[in-house]
């Protein structure tokens, strides 16, 4: 009896682990082929020759959109953290009249059609402020605007498990609010910040249907450019290259701070 | 250990707190004389709580006022009391240590380095914590971070300490040694202490004036040996301690003013009570430790006994706890010595049972003065 179970416990526990592998693998292979489309135009699997010289043509028009990008990222992180603290302070520990509304209308730009939201919101630029087509601004609110749930839930989620009473007992010992929400609760829900600022970072450095329907030629981000690129001339060595940097750009920038969060809250991040 | 502030009073006048339409304090008054240890005793939804935390300034309440010392407090900010704060689980700051926890408070008020260190010492060693100064929240048990909160609650000097039951997510062992770190503490700090609590046991043990609530109300407020030998209501009588409720009548009273009662079936004389006539019903406390088990051999001594059919007994260590059937009546009793033993040994169908003392609540619940044997 026990032996069988044991078997089939191990039967479940290899299938598990075979599904994982099939699923990394997934996710994983279009990567894989990208480089190999990067390092190699052949047509002929394994490829028969490698070059790294797409990765030193990437063009002026791509390079000339990452300091947008990264603009684009740090400044949508920036604005989300300041928003979304107050916000989700107020959602999570003062009970208002409003309350559930509130936490529904964050959800509803996740949950519109980005397109037709996009088109909605450039109508609305054009009529009332014109000026905003193609400008950084123009292209950062609604960035900010799609990203606003992420944030916000990130950091909920980490006040609603920090317990409220250690800030009441900073404001006991001659703390004002603010100074107990800066010294005692910040650093608890430090952490949700950091995973919510990942999110958001990567999100919005490879933003694609903002800059695309709002944006200018210089006010594109580099996953436009990559998008135009293809159009133009179909999946070459360089637009792989290119596609290829990007990802690399923005996974490394999370892993620094996925590595520098998990240094600084040990025990809170896996 | 250096005293610096004494403890100062508290009063609380006249203060009322609605949720909604829910009255959680109804017009409730007391005053705490400074250095003195008050009781706020209930159960769940009395309004313990809430006027503690409306004395800290941590609730604000919907009228009357709260005096911290001579200062009206009722509009000051929770951070500019002055008071110090015991939360009901270790509110333990989880990413500083020990002494950092104990000291911030101190830091907060840009004390000089050298002085932070020898008050964090003094706390330590108040409350005993010696040798744990570098750890963090959870690398320690439940009753040492509870003390490391009233370390960190007492460092600031402030004259006042509100503890908000602070042993009741502790086990019991814990539980009865912080009691008497906190006992130990009034006593050295000679602060003056307000304690929350739902278990009349601390509170007898704790206070020198227990506050008992009942709905938002103030329903008792005494010493503890007043407020459990003369319950002035039923519900104080069995929530502080437990009691029989037994129902009775005013037979007459007699020329030198003394009371007749019948009770449990027959007729008993007890002192003269103001506001009782013949005929009246009353409501009588008997205590389970003051109804005694005798031996037929003693029952002259005692001036009332009642016969009783035995109906259940249990045994829990240092107590035989028993129910014995007098008259239609079912009351509990506590038989404590060699008594236990003896009736553990023979349970006889029936047993004597001796007055000790009795406490009438008139149905009116005013003006009830409790009648002794």
């Amino acid at each position: 009896m026990w032996a069988r179970r044991i078997t089939v416990r191990g039967i479940g526990r290899r299938l598990i682990h075979i599904y994982s592998l099939i699923v990394a693998i997934l996710l994983v292979y279009p990567t894989i082929q990208l480089f190999i489309v990067a390092v190699s135009d052949d047509i002929v699997f394994p490829p028969r020759y490698f070059s790294l010289q797409p990765f030193f043509e990437l063009g002026a028009s791509f390079l000339g959109t990452i300091p947008f990008s990264v603009a684009l990222g740090v400044s949508t992180t920036l604005v989300l953290i300041a928003l979304c603290l107050p916000m989700a302070y107020a959602m999570e520990r003062i009970p208002f009249r409003g309350r559930n509304v509130m936490g529904v209308a964050i959800f509803l730009p996740f949950i519109l059609p980005g397109v037709g939201y996009m088109v909605a919101l450039g109508a609305a630029y054009i009529l009332l402020f014109p000026e905003l087509i193609g400008s950084f601004i123009g292209v950062l609110i609604p960035v900010v605007i799609g990203n606003l749930v992420w944030m916000s839930r990130a950091v909920q989620g980490s006040l609603a498990t920090s317990d409220a009473s250690y800030e009441d007992a900073a404001v006991m010992l001659g703390a004002s609010r603010l100074r107990a929400f800066r010294s005692i609760t910040l650093p608890q829900i430090a952490p949700g910040i950091a995973v919510g600022s990942m999110i958001v970072f990567a999100n919005s450095t490879t933003a694609f249907v903002a800059p695309y329907f709002l944006g200018r030629p210089d006010s594109v981000t580099a996953t436009v450019n990559i998008f135009n690129e293809l159009t133009l001339r179909g999946l070459d060595p360089r637009v792989a290259a290119q596609s290829l940097l990007v990802e690399l750009v923005v996974m490394s920038l999370v892993l620094i701070g996925y590595l520098f969060s998990r240094k600084r809250f040990r025990g809170l991040i896996i | 250990m250096n005293v610096r502030l004494p403890g100062a009073s508290i009063r609380v006048e006249g203060v009322t707190k609605r949720f909604g339409r829910v009255v959680a304090v109804d017009d409730v008054s007391f005053d705490v004389p400074a250095g003195k240890f008050v009781v706020l005793l209930g159960p769940s939804g009395s309004g313990k709580t809430t006027i503690l935390r409306i004395v800290a300034g941590l609730e604000t309440q919907t009228s009357g006022k709260i005096w911290l010392g001579d200062t009206d407090a009722t509009t000051v900010a929770a951070h500019r009391r002055g008071v110090g704060y015991v939360f009901q689980r270790p509110s333990m700051f989880p990413h500083y240590t020990v002494r950092e926890n104990i000291g911030w408070g101190l830091k907060l008020r840009r004390l000089p380095r050298v002085e932070i260190e020898r008050r964090v010492a003094e706390m330590i060693e108040l409350v005993h914590l010696d040798g744990l100064e570098d750890r963090y929240a959870t690398e320690l048990s439940g009753g040492q971070a509870q003390r490391v909160a009233i370390a960190r609650a007492l460092a600031p000097d402030p004259p006042i300490l509100l503890l908000d039951e602070p042993l009741s997510s502790l086990d019991a062992k814990l539980r009865d040694q912080l009691k008497d770190v906190i006992a130990e503490v009034q006593q050295r700090t000679n602060k003056t202490m307000m304690m929350v609590t739902h278990d009349q046991r601390e509170a007898l043990s704790l206070a020198d004036t227990v506050v008992v609530l009942d709905l938002g109300r103030i329903a008792q407020l005494g010493s503890p040996t007043e407020v459990y030998r003369r319950p002035s209501t039923p519900f104080v009588a069995s929530f502080v301690g437990s009691t029989n409720l037994v129902r009775g009548s005013v037979t007459g009273v007699q020329p030198d003013g003394t009371l007749a009662i019948r009770v449990l079936g027959r007729d008993v004389d007890v002192p003269r009570q103001d506001g009782l006539a013949a005929g009246d019903s009353i409501l009588l406390s008997l205590r389970p430790d003051d109804l005694e088990v005798i031996e037929e051999r003693d029952r002259d001594q005692f001036p009332y006994v009642f016969e009783g059919r035995l109906l259940d007994s249990v045994f829990i260590g240092d107590m035989l706890r028993i129910e014995v059937d007098v008259n239609g009546e079912t009351l509990r009793i506590h038989v404590t010595g060699r008594a236990r033993f003896s009736l553990l040994q023979h349970h006889p169908e029936i047993v004597l049972i001796a007055l000790g003392e009795l406490v009438i609540l008139p149905a009116t619940a005013t003006g009830q003065v409790p009648a002794e044997l």
